[in-house]
This record gives C-alpha cells, sequence and structure tokens, in this order.
C-alpha cells in the first residue's frame, strides 16, 4: 500500500531549492545549509555520464527504423529463454480448462419452466443420463416415459390450439387416446391424452410448446430394463425346458409318462404366453410415450392481447435464460480468473524482489 | 581530440537536457517525442545505475526497444510516461546487474578513465571527485535514488512511482542522502 504521509516541513523546503536549483541551473538560496545542498545537487547533475555520439546515432537509426528485428529473432529468443514457452504452454492449459469448463456449463443448462424427472426399479441400477428421454436407441435400457403439457390460450382460440394439437400429433406419428375441447362459457379449455413414438417425445414437445403459452411441462421416465430382462432370461428358460420336454416325449417308455411330459408341455406353454404377452404389453409401454396435454383459457381477453402477453412471457423467459447462462459461465471462468490474478501478483512480487536483490 | 570534443558536448547536452520543467505537466507524446526528451537521461541512469558504459548502452537501447513494443500498455493514470519508462529501464538495468553478477562492481568500481579525462577540463574536476568519493559511499539503493533524481531527472513522485514507495518516503530518503553527502563534502572541504 502506498503510503501518502506528509513530508517534515524542513525537508520540503530543502527538496524544494533542490528542484528550483535543477530548474534555474544556478544555487541562489539564501539559507547556507539550503545553498551547499543545491551546489551540491548541480555537481551530482553536472557529473551525469552522457552517451557517446556513436550510440546515440545507433539509437537514432534504430528508433527510426522502429527496432526491426531480423526475421526468426523472436523464436531464436524463445528457444533462449525456455521459461516463456513453459509459461506459454501453462497459460494455454488454463484457458483450455476454462473453456471447457465454460461449455459444459452451457451443455448442462436447465430449460426454464420445465422438469424431467426420472425413476428405476428397486431391482435394477440408475440409467446412464444418456438414457434420458430424447436419446433412446443409444442404449440396452428399457425406459417408460411420460410427459405433460399445459398451454394457456384466449378463449378464441381454444379451438385453433386444439386442431393444432391434433396435427401435431398425427405428424409424429402418434394418436389420440381421449380428448375433451370445451370453447365456449366462461371456461374454455380442453384435455388431450396423447401416444407417440418415444422417439418423437421432444419434437413433439417442441411443436406443441408452439402452439400456445406454455405454463407447465413436465417429463418422466421408469427405468424398466430389470423388468424387462427378467421377462426375458424366464422365456428363455421356459424355452429350453420346452425343447428338454420335446426330447423326453419323444423316447418316453409308457403312456402314462408321456401324459406326464405332455401335460407339463401344456403348462408351459401357458406360462410362455403370459410372459410373451408381458414382454409385447412392456415393448409398448417404453417404444410408445403417454402425453398429457391441458389446455386452458388465458384470463385476458382479445387475441392481440395474448399475443402481446406470450411474447413478453417469453421475452422475460429469454432473459431469465440468458442471466442464467451468463452466471454459469462467469462461475466457471471466475475461479480460474483468480487464480490467474494471484499467479500474476505472485510471480511480479517474487520478480520485483528477485531483481532489487542486486542492490542489497 | 575530435573524439574529446565531441565528448565535452555530448556532456554539456546531457547537462542542459538532464532535467525539464519540474513542475510541467506534459501532454500525451508520440514515441519520437519521448525517446528524444528522455533519450540522454535514460543513459545517464543506467550509466550510473552499471557503471559500465557499453553495458549501460546495451540497456538503453533493450529499455527504449521494449517501450516501443509495449507502448499501449502504457496508462497514464498509473504514473507518468517517464516513470513507466524509467521503470523499465530500471528492470533492464537490474536484470543486466543480475546476469553478470556485478555486484561487486557496484559496490566499488571506479568511474570510466574516459570520463575522467573529459572532467579533466572542468574547472570544479576536484569538488566532483570529493563528490564523487561521498557518493562512492553511499549504500546501492541510496546511489540509485540519486542516479533517478540527478542523472534521470525525475521528479519526487515519478521516482516513488519506480521504486514503488510513497512519495513522501522518497523526498526523505532523497533529503537524508543528500545531508549525509553534504556533510561528508564539508569533512572532505
Amino acid at each position: 500500500m502506498r503510503r501518502t504521509d506528509a513530508m517534515p516541513d524542513d525537508v520540503a523546503s530543502a527538496l524544494r531549492s533542490v528542484d528550483d536549483a535543477l530548474a534555474s541551473g544556478a544555487a541562489l538560496a539564501v539559507d547556507p545549509v539550503e545553498r551547499e545542498l543545491q551546489e551540491l545537487a548541480l555537481a551530482l547533475e553536472a557529473d551525469s555520464p552522457s552517451p557517446a555520439p556513436e550510440f546515440s546515432e545507433r539509437m537514432d537509426r534504430r528508433v527510426a527504423e522502429r527496432f526491426r528485428r531480423a526475421p526468426g529473432a523472436r523464436r531464436a529468443r524463445l528457444a533462449a529463454r525456455p521459461h516463456l514457452l513453459g509459461l506459454s504452454a501453462a497459460a494455454t492449459v488454463l484457458i483450455a480448462v476454462a473453456a471447457i469448463g465454460a461449455v459444459n456449463a452451457l451443455v448442462g443448462k436447465d430449460h426454464g419452466g420445465s422438469g424431467r424427472t426420472m425413476s428405476a426399479s428397486a431391482d435394477t441400477p440408475r440409467p446412464k443420463p444418456s438414457s434420458l428421454p430424447g436419446t433412446a436407441g443409444t442404449t440396452t435400457r428399457r425406459v417408460e416415459r411420460s410427459a405433460t403439457i399445459t398451454l394457456a390460450a384466449p378463449g378464441n382460440r381454444i379451438d385453433r390450439v386444439a386442431d393444432g394439437i391434433v396435427q401435431t400429433t398425427d405428424r409424429h406419428r402418434g394418436f389420440i387416446l381421449s380428448s375433451s375441447v370445451s370453447s365456449g362459457g366462461s371456461n374454455p379449455g380442453g384435455t388431450f391424452e396423447l401416444r407417440g413414438p418415444s422417439g418423437e417425445l421432444e419434437a413433439t414437445l417442441r411443436d406443441l410448446s408452439q402452439l400456445a403459452a406454455v405454463r407447465a411441462r413436465n417429463q418422466s421416465g421408469q427405468d424398466v430394463t430389470g423388468e424387462f430382462t427378467s421377462i426375458t432370461d424366464r422365456l428363455n428358460a421356459d424355452l429350453v425346458q420346452r425343447k428338454s420336454l420335446l426330447r423326453q416325449l419323444a423316447h418316453a417308455g409308457s403312456t402314462g409318462e408321456a401324459d406326464r411330459l405332455r401335460a407339463r408341455l401344456d403348462s408351459l406353454a401357458i406360462e410362455m404366453q403370459q410372459l410373451r404377452s408381458e414382454l409385447a404389453g412392456l415393448r409398448q409401454r417404453t417404444g410408445y410415450t403417454t402425453i398429457s396435454v391441458t389446455l386452458t383459457g388465458a384470463k385476458h381477453g382479445g387475441a392481440a392481447l395474448g399475443d402481446i402477453g406470450d411474447a413478453l412471457r417469453g421475452g422475460g423467459r429469454s432473459l431469465v435464460a440468458s442471466l442464467a447462462l451468463v452466471l454459469r459461465v462467469g462461475a466457471s471462468v471466475l475461479p480460474f480468473a483468480l487464480l490467474g490474478a494471484l499467479a500474476w501478483a505472485g510471480t511480479n512480487a517474487a520478480r520485483r524482489r528477485r531483481r532489487e536483490a542486486v542492490l542489497s | 581530440m575530435d573524439r574529446e570534443l565531441a565528448r565535452i558536448h555530448g556532456v554539456l547536452d546531457a547537462v542542459a537536457q538532464a532535467a525539464p520543467p519540474l513542475t510541467e505537466s506534459r501532454p500525451v507524446e508520440d514515441f519520437d517525442g519521448l525517446y528524444r526528451r528522455t533519450f540522454g537521461r535514460a543513459y545517464a541512469y543506467a550509466a550510473s545505475l552499471l557503471r559500465d558504459r557499453s553495458a549501460a548502452e546495451e540497456v538503453t537501447a533493450q529499455a527504449f526497444e521494449r517501450a516501443y513494443r509495449k507502448r499501449r500498455s502504457f496508462r497514464p493514470r498509473r504514473g507518468s510516461v517517464d516513470s513507466w519508462l524509467f521503470g523499465i529501464v530500471r528492470n533492464a538495468a537490474l536484470d543486466e546487474l543480475r546476469r553478470r553478477g556485478r555486484r561487486a562492481a557496484l559496490e566499488a568500481e571506479p568511474p570510466d578513465l574516459e570520463t575522467v579525462a573529459a572532467d579533466d577540463l572542468v574547472a570544479d574536476a576536484e569538488r566532483r571527485a570529493v563528490v564523487r568519493s561521498a557518493v562512492a559511499s553511499l549504500e546501492s539503493r541510496d546511489r540509485e535514488l540519486l542516479a533517478l533524481k540527478f542523472a534521470g531527472g525525475l521528479t519526487n513522485a515519478d521516482i516513488a512511482r519506480v521504486l514503488g514507495i510513497s512519495e513522501s518516503n522518497a523526498g526523505t530518503r532523497l533529503h537524508r542522502i543528500l545531508e549525509r553527502l553534504r556533510e561528508e563534502c564539508d569533512e572532505t572541504d
């Protein structure tokens, strides 16, 4: 910290007289001590070394040429100072790590106003994030998905939005399980129960979100891989057992033994049929997703007002998302920036001490 | 003979340009202007610190080149352009001293013979010899402060900036050194 305390008056006065002498080139103080100081200052100034004319000319030329360097001089200078290369490499690594952190922050950002939940069967490990909705088929996990979305539209647009929901469902190869729409009266709105291919879930929700203002959106997933594996294993075991029973039947030594084997084969066939049915049901549940759409009437009236309200809400959401993004990037970069600033300050202080050690 | 005359002119020129008006506030100038105004003083400071003409020339050239290449990093709010430039000269000179392991030379190296020869022509050579002897007895840090003030022609505020100390500290130290030199010169007289 730089101190700003004042000098004693006599010291300040003596220094002023020294500066006066240097400015005027003469020792004119009345006070004998100050005059001696002035003479001393002039003697010290006059005793300063001066540059040789050859050196002055050489410097004039170099300044006129703007210190032009020979090609490759910079590389040679770096090679002569390997610590500079090390510092450059360290700085590059630091910047790369900060950039990766920032990218992670961007990739991991939440979607405003929406939620996702994922649960797994008790006997199965929790699925990896890559098996979340939208990435079906990339792993062998079996996930049963469902989603809900609440849309709000002005009363006079309810019918148009309802038509849009139907068209969106068709476009994504889905179908409507049930629907109920009320466009008149004091409480316009409706509900839709859709089923669509799980691979189309994200795209379907995105298109539905474009139809009206999104009040709420939620996705959930139930990992049923364990259940699926269990049924498949049991079915395979039954197939093996059936083959074995058929072999035994072919070599049955008596009618009684043959009847007993047939009875076991019959009960096995029933069990296998049941398992196949369960497997088909499970495939149906994981291959298709149920989307519950709730359509509500917006509180305000006219379409224009609705559009403006939607736009304002959309703008607000975008602003919040942008701020969240800035915060995430800042949080990723700030620790590195602080570390860099500390390292810079420490290096500077150490370098200064090392330099000045030569004067001690 | 011509060489000697040139050196005398060099000394007179250096004395003439050593100290610009100390209260003058200079506007932002271009690099050529800065070079013309400070070259002699920067060299004088480097030579006073290094006590070696060729090393001083090398350091001065290096410092001006560095200043030219980093001229955009100069921030007026951090101090004057003179303190910025002399900070660069100082760093280059201290690095040079460290490289050459010239600590002993700083303590007691006789002045250049050529300088002595030129000084013989000056009337107050004897007085200067006394002053030099007194200066030689100072510590390195004190000699550096004198060099910044009288060879570099810096204001006390600029000296404080270059050394990283407060202005009052720089002034107090300078006054103490001058008083000590005055007393030593009086004793010798």
